[in-house]
């Protein structure tokens, strides 16, 4: 309890650090995101709408750094992070809003399929070597190999385009609306296959491979040996002790790897124009929009660290000897 | 003389296949008896522990049995063959019959389950018909027979001593009562107070459960104290075969000797400690004929032409020796 609490101390401290760095470096960056804005108009605004714009972005020259920064506080914790430029007026947490569960929908059950996937046959590879699933790894750590945008565009080169089952781009057929109705579930489900095929090919390689290796490292220990000897079934062997301790660096992988669903997807969301966070971070770098990469960095740092504290607490769960008696 | 438990006849282990096979145990013919300790010794290759791994059918891979025969003899039913049996009947038979505990006492338990989770399983696989509470109460009574206390139960293994897994580990071995344990180095990670409280209880353990010994070491001066009978092991064969006292006073194979000169005798007279000269052979290449005859003091002609056949010396006509040597008085009778 007391290695938790501690944790947690220092993932506070980490979240506080993340979102100071997070204030200043749209501010460190040169350029200003209202000249932006006043390109975007082309020169249609009055001095007045550009001096009002400088006070609504908290631009205005008068407010120190520190009052900024303040004030940035507060904003957090009211949930309001700013109006977007690009999509102006609308709320930088509204757009977020909207994205964050297209991601996390796709990413997020790729990334467990892929999780899942990879270490089962991992777990197999592992223990019944020199089997035709060994020479599975060559062919997937080819697949892993290929840059992920190049896959995307061979996939849409390939599969996508006029009258193929797969649409190229896109959350969902476009004049349908959200709604959890039969038609678009289908829609966005037909959408997020070619990127989550995608992505299940790039990813899993890994899984295989680092849980065929700790299943070869650990079926050499002695206690495979002494289970093997009990008489127990080569099922319970395999499973309640080579496969459940070689599982504790992928286990801990694997929750890091949750941390970057958010973040991790950009070229995927780019190369498909899938409406989630990674698509919004691009448009925001290409028209910057500093709220909106603000918010971005906001949800990508919170989610890393909540990862780590999964992580911190699935090895605590999974491995006695990291417990510390009390 | 008693009734055997344990036949292993003409048993060969090779590492590898084809040409490029290492023959680690040559024609080794060994018996069990009930009740016995027999001990079984020699340096490092030799290949006790490969024979061990053998006869339960453990040896990992590229290990191979090339030949002979284990006849198991259950008490009051028909001996087997553990070499013929199936998936299903060799894993029954491992450890109900025959238990192992191996030379790694640090490393034998997993370490993310519970003691008893470990104990528990292998009541569970072999007897499922006992209850729950009947299987913890076995495990139990198990533990406090090597001397762990039952709150110990719920440790994890990094939460116990060398010691503590060790006797963890041979009160495992007995759980399931078998009629043979087999012992590889049980006591070499240990200190020696410690290696002694453990044979001292183990000794107590026999005779109250009465089982059979077969246990593996390179600590000679261990065997002569604790077991009944003693076979020699060297590049594979098994030398020479006698009891332990016998053994101790008047050893046949110049091997034997060698090694009971490698270490200094408690009482008795003082005597020097000579160790033997060379090493032990490489199992890749080995010499002809006597493969210890390139480190032995006595060797002669005949011993690197002919291969030295095991059998009761002439010299001493006792049919519980034997001794695979061409000096005078050890070649065999017949």
């Amino acid at each position: 309890m007391k290695f938790l609490l501690q944790r947690l101390a220092f993932y506070l401290f980490t979240a506080w650090a993340a979102i100071t760095i997070n204030f200043f470096i749209p501010r460190l960056i040169p350029g200003d995101p209202v000249t932006s804005l006043i390109n975007k108009f082309q020169g249609q605004m009055s001095t007045e709408a550009i001096n009002s714009l400088y006070v609504l972005f908290g631009l205005d020259k008068d407010a120190s750094m520190w009052s900024q920064y303040i004030d940035y506080w507060g904003q957090v914790f009211r949930g309001d992070l700013g109006l977007s430029f690009t999509f102006f007026p609308t709320p930088v947490s509204e757009i977020l809003g909207q994205s964050l569960p297209w991601t996390i929908a796709l990413v997020g059950i790729t990334t467990f399929a892929s999780f899942m996937i990879g270490t089962g046959l991992g777990v197999l590879a592992g223990w019944r070597r020199g089997s035709w699933l060994d020479g599975l790894l060559p062919v997937t750590t080819f697949l892993s190999s290929i840059p992920y945008f190049w896959l995307g565009l061979i996939a849409i080169t390939l599969l996508a385009g006029q009258g193929s089952f797969f649409p190229s781009s896109g959350g969902y057929e476009p004049g349908l609306v959200p709604a959890w109705d039969s038609e678009f579930i289908g829609s966005a489900v037909r959408h997020s296959l070619l990127p989550a095929i995608t992505i299940l090919i790039s990813s899993v390689s890994g899984w295989i491979l680092s849980m065929r290796n700790m299943m070869v490292t650990v079926a050499s220990e002695d206690y495979i040996t002494v289970a093997h000897a009990k008489g127990l079934s080569e099922r319970r062997v395999m499973l309640s002790y080579a496969a459940r301790n070689a599982l504790l660096p992928n286990v801990s992988g694997f929750a890091l790897s949750l941390g970057f669903i958010v973040g991790g997807t950009l070229l995927v969301e780019i190369v498909f124009s899938y409406p989630g966070i990674g698509y919004n971070l691009f448009q925001a770098v290409g028209a910057k929009d500093y709220p909106l990469m603000q918010g971005v960095f906001l949800v990508i740092t919170i989610s890393v660290l909540v990862a780590n504290l999964i992580a911190d607490v699935a090895y605590l769960l999974l491995d006695p000897r990291t417990r510390k008696e009390g | 003389m008693k009734a055997p438990v344990l036949e292993i006849r003409d048993f060969n282990v090779d590492y590898g296949l084809g040409d490029q096979a290492v023959r680690a145990v040559r024609d080794v013919t060994l018996t069990l008896h009930r009740g016995e300790v027999l001990g079984l010794a020699g340096e490092s290759g030799s290949g006790k522990s490969t024979l061990a791994y053998g006869v339960t059918r453990l040896l990992p891979p590229p290990g191979v049995i090339s030949g002979g025969s284990v006849i198991y003899h259950p008490p009051g039913d028909q001996p087997y063959d553990v070499m013929g049996l199936a998936d299903a009947e060799l894993r029954a038979f491992r450890w109900a019959e025959t238990s192992i505990v191996f030379q790694g006492a640090m490393n034998s338990l997993n370490p993310v389950h519970k003691v008893s989770t470990q104990m528990l399983d292998v009541i569970r696989a072999h007897e499922p018909q006992l209850t729950p509470p009947a299987r913890v109460a076995r495990a139990k009574e198990m533990l406090k027979l090597v001397g762990i206390s039952a709150d110990r139960m719920d440790a994890y293994p990094h939460q116990l001593s060398g010691g503590m897994r060790q006797r963890v580990m041979i009160g495992m071995a007995l759980v399931l009562e078998p009629q043979i344990v087999i012992m590889d180095e049980p006591t070499t990670a240990l200190d020696v107070v410690m290696q002694r409280q453990i044979l001292a209880q183990l000794v107590e353990l026999r005779e109250r459960l009465d089982f059979s010994v077969l246990f593996i070491t390179h600590d000679l001066s261990l065997l002569v104290e604790f077991a009944d009978r003693i076979a020699i092991m060297y590049g594979g064969r098994i030398v020479e075969e006698a009891r332990s006292a016998e053994l101790y006073k008047d050893s046949l194979h110049p091997y034997s000797e060698g090694l009971l000169r490698s270490f200094p005798a408690l009482r008795g007279p003082r005597r020097e400690l000579s160790g033997i000269p060379g090493s032990p052979p490489d199992l890749r290449g080995m010499p002809s004929g006597c493969a210890f005859h390139p480190r032995c003091p006595h060797a002669f002609d005949r011993c690197s032409t002919e291969i030295p056949v095991l059998g009761v010396p002439a010299a001493r006509n006792d049919p519980n020796r034997s001794v695979a040597c061409w000096l005078p008085g050890r070649v065999p009778v017949a």
